[in-house]
């Protein structure tokens, strides 16, 4: 993936002193003069070169991926914060006062149905208690009516004696 | 045109800073934790800080510098923390050495190229858990931020000396991991 020669492309790119120098400044030299061995001494030290610029670029590979957006706001101007604060404050309280104010206005207008349901259910035990009164005065008129006009028959023979406006028939 | 006060001059200047050096410091604290989010809470922690803090930089070392040392410290009153001490047992969202191994940037490279990659920086993280906190700290800046000796030293508040000595021993374990896997 990253061969030998990338890495330290990379480590030029940067502008930087590269991390190999630094290495080297940090590890203990192995002999000041050439060996037999120099070949397989470079050759470990060019395999922890090239991991250690693997792993500096690995490392940046995967902080480029993983940040967020960043909160530069939140971390430079804490007074915004205290800001907002006061705004949800402000808002929280505006949705009490909506929330109590509707609680108030929905119970008065129930309070005003109520009493004009009530109202109207008496108009109509009213109505028809003066409708039930009037069905009874028609009734007992028709049972007047009635009873007036039927003779028991103990007094039928009176009754064909009479003559309809009440005089007595002569015979 | 209006004058900007002090303090607006002030807070320009860190918003500044901010921008410049934010992924510098995500980036050593995710590579000190291995823990996105808990990279991402630090690396807010250590702004903050900075932001209470900047009125007293006299900017007698680099701003980066003044930045990691925070975040280093930040780091460490984390990991002291009781509270804390408790979750860090029991619960941690830091990701193991194969899974932060796989992240290779992306570009022309045969599989073989890519499995030697992914296997040196597989090595070097398992050298990295290894380290002590102080010696982990002095590698990353060193070999991830690139910072210098000297920058490295007042960051982390050590001689010179001290920090050449934990870097040496810190790639001699890399050096043993690799010789080790090898």
């Amino acid at each position: 993936m990253i061969s030998k020669d990338e890495a330290k492309k990379g480590l030029e790119m940067t502008g930087t002193e590269s991390t190999l120098r630094g290495t080297r400044e940090a590890t203990p030299t192995r002999g000041a003069g050439p060996s037999l061995c120099s070949g397989a001494v470079n050759g470990a030290q060019d395999a922890v070169e090239e991991a250690l610029g693997n792993f500096r670029l690995s490392v940046h590979a995967w902080s480029e991926a993983a940040k967020r957006p960043i909160a530069l706001e939140a971390a430079t101007r804490p007074h915004s914060m205290a800001w907002r604060r006061t705004l949800a404050w402000a808002m929280g309280v505006v949705l009490a006062a909506g929330a109590a104010s509707g609680g108030l206005y929905e119970r008065h207008h129930r309070q005003a149905m109520a009493e004009q349901a009530r109202e109207r259910q008496l108009q109509l035990e009213q109505r028809e208690a003066a409708q039930r009164a009037a069905e009874m005065d028609q009734l007992l008129a028709n049972v007047d009516r009635d009873v007036s006009q039927e003779v028991p028959d103990a007094l039928e023979p009176l009754a064909r004696m009479m003559t309809d406006d009440g005089g007595s028939k002569k015979e | 045109m209006t004058r900007s006060t002090a303090p607006e001059i002030a807070r320009r200047e860190f918003s500044q800073v901010v921008a410049d050096h934010r992924p510098q410091l995500f980036r050593f604290l995710l590579a000190s934790t291995r823990d996105p989010d808990l990279a991402e809470t630090l690396t807010q922690d250590c702004l903050l800080k900075a932001h209470r803090n900047w009125a007293g930089f006299r900017g007698e070392s680099s701003a980066l510098t003044w930045l990691m040392r925070i975040a280093i410290n930040v780091q460490k009153d984390h990991w002291r923390n009781r509270r804390i001490q408790f979750w860090r047992t029991t619960r941690t969202n830091s990701v193991d050495v194969d899974e932060a191994s796989d992240w290779l940037p992306s570009g022309a490279g045969s599989p073989e190229q890519h499995l030697l990659a992914r296997e040196q920086v597989k090595q070097v993280w398992r050298a990295v858990d290894g380290l002590s906190p102080r010696q982990k700290s002095v590698f990353l800046l060193r070999h991830v931020e690139e910072m210098d000796i000297a920058e490295i030293a007042v960051a982390t508040g050590l001689s010179q000396g001290t920090v050449k000595a934990h870097l040496s021993r810190a790639l001699a374990r890399v050096r043993a991991e690799m010789e080790g896997t090898r």
